[in-house]
């Protein structure tokens, strides 16, 4: 999809849309990386889950199939570590909402609670911006965590001695979908992956030959 | 030829020194070129070099416990220890595994009397912060009628809101009062 500015001078600014015609989607920032320019010491971290839901598709031709609503939300910086969050985030993935806000209501660790106030603020965000009639019609289509700055500290020791210890930060992102989340998929029986294997080796045939 | 070339050098050097790089030079020769001296025996071939204890150990029923800073050493040296680093495939297989994995809760229901989810096995968190709170009031309410610790009278005590008297049930009883109206879950009699 191309990138049509629709007359905004500063693209960056939160307020403005980009629309995407019916052609490439164009990275609008000129192509000279800035990173490799020493500026300082820290650099931008990228931040473009935020920028997801900038995205504006072109109105839908008569017959199309109604575009589920999708809405991206995160919290950066979580003081909780990355490898732990990750099995809370692996717990509501594919979940409905309602569903994923009860597990994490009775669950006892501490990412738990972040987890569901993000969810919170992201159902309150469809139902006022992205236009979503109902906010239990909402599933969890993607859930992640990630590995946010780490920040290293002396740990004292006895007899003097000392280590280095890491504060461990991550973040959590996240994307609803409006709609009754997608039916699990069975698990591959053996018949299946006889078929499959049968199928592999019919496939095989001769090369470089007549 | 160094021999000849070293007796060459010497004029200007000191004869000490001279004497000194002599005797090293014959020391270094000797070494490496065993055979060159005549006066020696043959070159001998590589020995074996054992080494044995510098002291004769004792019988076998000598004192078994003096052994005892070796032991502690040897004990390290058979500890568990790994052999290999673990490759992060066999670290995700055992961090993935469904055993590790947070269960999925089956016994989450809705609360009837307030619609929040509650456990089947444990009362409603809302209802039961809700009872806390109202408890808490009553109980300061009590702590002023006594005015200190250890003046819990002997007799029970009724809890009486707005507009309420008491009836001849609640004849030698202490009676609490609350100025609200009465909430609904807490029933009287």
């Amino acid at each position: 999809f191309q990138v049509n500015w629709a007359g905004t001078k500063n693209s960056w600014c939160s307020a403005a849309k980009i629309v995407i015609l019916p052609c490439r989607w164009l990275a609008a920032r000129s192509l000279f990386p800035l990173s490799c320019l020493p500026m300082s010491t820290s650099i931008e971290k990228p931040r473009k889950w935020e920028k997801k839901n900038r995205i504006v598709y072109p109105p839908q031709l008569p017959g199309e199939p109604r575009r589920p609503a999708e809405i991206y939300h995160c919290r950066r910086e979580i003081k909780y570590s990355n490898q732990k969050m990750w099995y809370l985030a692996k717990l509501i993935k594919g979940m409905s909402i309602d569903q994923a806000l009860a597990q994490l209501e009775f669950n006892d660790k501490k990412g738990a609670k972040v987890i569901k106030e993000v969810l919170l603020e992201a159902q309150e965000l469809a139902v006022r911006k992205h236009n979503v009639e109902f906010k239990s019609n909402l599933h969890i289509a993607e859930s992640m965590s990630g590995r946010g700055r780490y920040t290293k500290r002396i740990r004292y020791h006895g007899k003097g001695m000392f280590g280095v210890m890491k504060i461990v930060r991550c973040h959590y992102f996240v994307k609803l979908v409006e709609g009754p989340p997608p039916p699990p998929e069975p698990p591959k029986t053996g018949f299946d992956q006889a078929k499959e294997y049968v199928q592999q080796l019919r496939n095989r045939t001769l090369v470089h030959t007549l | 030829i160094m021999a000849a070339l070293l007796l060459l050098l010497p004029p200007l050097p000191l004869p000490r020194l001279r004497g000194v790089l002599q005797r090293c030079w014959g020391r270094v020769q000797r070494r490496l070129f065993p055979g060159l001296s005549g006066n020696l025996s043959p070159p001998w071939g590589p020995a074996l070099a054992v080494q044995a204890p510098a002291f004769i150990p004792e019988p076998v029923s000598g004192t078994q416990e003096s052994a005892e800073a070796p032991s502690i050493f040897d004990s390290i040296f058979w500890m568990a220890v790994p052999k290999k680093r673990r490759t992060i495939e066999v670290n995700r297989c055992r961090r993935r595994h469904p055993n590790k994995l947070i269960k999925v809760k089956r016994n989450i229901d809705v609360c009837p009397e307030c619609g929040n989810l509650k456990q089947k096995h444990v009362l409603c968190g809302y209802c039961y912060a809700k009872v806390k709170a109202e408890t808490r009031l009553i109980r300061m309410e009590m702590g002023k009628k006594e005015g200190g610790p250890f003046n819990a009278p002997t007799v029970e005590t009724v809890v009486l809101y707005d507009g309420e008297k008491p009836t001849e049930k609640d004849e030698g009883k202490r009676i609490i009062e609350r100025a609200r109206k009465r909430l609904s879950w807490f029933v009287q009699d």
